[in-house]
């Protein structure tokens, strides 16, 4: 297999997600907007990967999914 | 009023301007606070609702390649987490900055100088699987007692099954042990993240993220070409990442 770092062309979707979606610092949340909608940001992205068959066939974005959500629905204020 | 979605985090006090590369093309700046810079475009109070899918791809890849301008630039980036948005404007940033200074300096301190990898192992099932039914005592009997059509047969073929099984997990640990093993040596850090399906013929047996001292990207990926000429293995690693893996706790 080709060993070079895959160049930024050749990182998937799945690769961005798996690093941007759940990952970095937590600002806590009394000092963020809650946005309508955004909950739903997860489910949005999961559908989004529906292409790729075997994913949601295993269900690969649920548990990001189910992340987002804990992340992102309490909404103080 | 306004709210200030961030990107990431950097060190240096200068207030500058990255131009409109940010999500829905939107003006990246930096809002400095002793120090420190966090990365940010202007957000309404009232942000718009994001349930189209498209555009939330969009703004994931866009979030990334701000971080990435602006880990080139900075050299050391904190990423924050996708879609947050700061309250009161950029008194609201200062302030957070203000708040967490000790921690985001610290943080900063024990990213400089490092990079995130991604890597993850395949293996080809079938080609493992017949490895094994070659090489492994046990199997090798069942797999002649499985012949014939009896019922003993049959029930043999059933045990086979399982018994296959069974190894190939063994075998994937060993795997997993070996090349663990040797990214150890090597990373300062690793987490070992969910194994994902793939739609090629390949199985993912590890999926890691990795946290290097820049130093040492060629030994490992030097060990990497090793392993990847393992019989039926397959290595990916992508990267280098902002230390995205490594800067939450």
């Amino acid at each position: 297999m080709d060993m070079e770092p895959a160049p930024k062309g050749n990182v998937t979707l799945v690769d961005l997600l798996e690093r941007v979606l759940d990952k970095g610092v937590v600002v806590d949340a009394d000092l963020v907007i809650c946005v309508a909608g955004i909950p739903l940001v997860g489910v949005n992205l999961r559908a989004a990967v529906a292409g790729m068959e075997t994913m949601v066939k295993y269900g690969v974005m649920e548990e990001w999914d189910s992340e987002i959500r804990v992340t992102e629905e309490p909404c103080p204020g | 009023m306004e709210g200030r979605y961030i990107y990431c985090v950097a060190e240096g006090g200068e207030e500058l301007s990255l131009g409109g590369i940010g999500i829905e093309g939107t003006r990246v700046y930096t809002v400095a606070f002793n120090g420190l810079s966090a990365v940010v475009h202007n957000a309404p109070a009232d942000l718009p609702d994001c349930r189209n899918r498209e555009k939330v791809i969009d703004w994931v890849v866009a979030h990334q390649e701000v971080v990435d301008m602006a880990w080139h630039m900075f050299g050391t980036v904190i990423p924050i987490r996708f879609h947050t948005v700061i309250k009161e404007g950029t008194e609201g940033v200062k302030g957070w900055l203000a708040g967490n200074h000790g921690e985001l300096l610290k943080k900063i301190g024990l990213m400089k100088g490092r990079e995130e990898y991604g890597l993850q192992l395949f293996w080809n099932t079938d080609l493992v699987a017949g490895r094994l039914m070659e090489g492994v005592q046990a199997l090798k009997e069942l797999k002649a007692k499985g012949e014939g059509g009896s019922g003993a047969a049959y029930m043999h073929g059933q045990l086979l099954q399982k018994a296959l099984k069974r190894e190939m997990e063994r075998e994937a640990v060993r795997f997993f042990e070996d090349i663990y093993e040797r990214v150890k040596d090597l990373a300062e850090r690793i987490i070992i993240e969910e194994v994902k399906a793939t739609d090629s013929g390949l199985q993912m047996i590890m999926n890691l993220s990795v946290l290097l001292r820049t130093e040492r990207c060629d030994d490992m990926k030097e060990e990497l070409e090793i392993v990847d000429r393992m019989e039926g293995i397959a290595v990916r690693h992508t990267g280098p990442w902002p230390p995205y893996s490594f800067v939450d706790r």
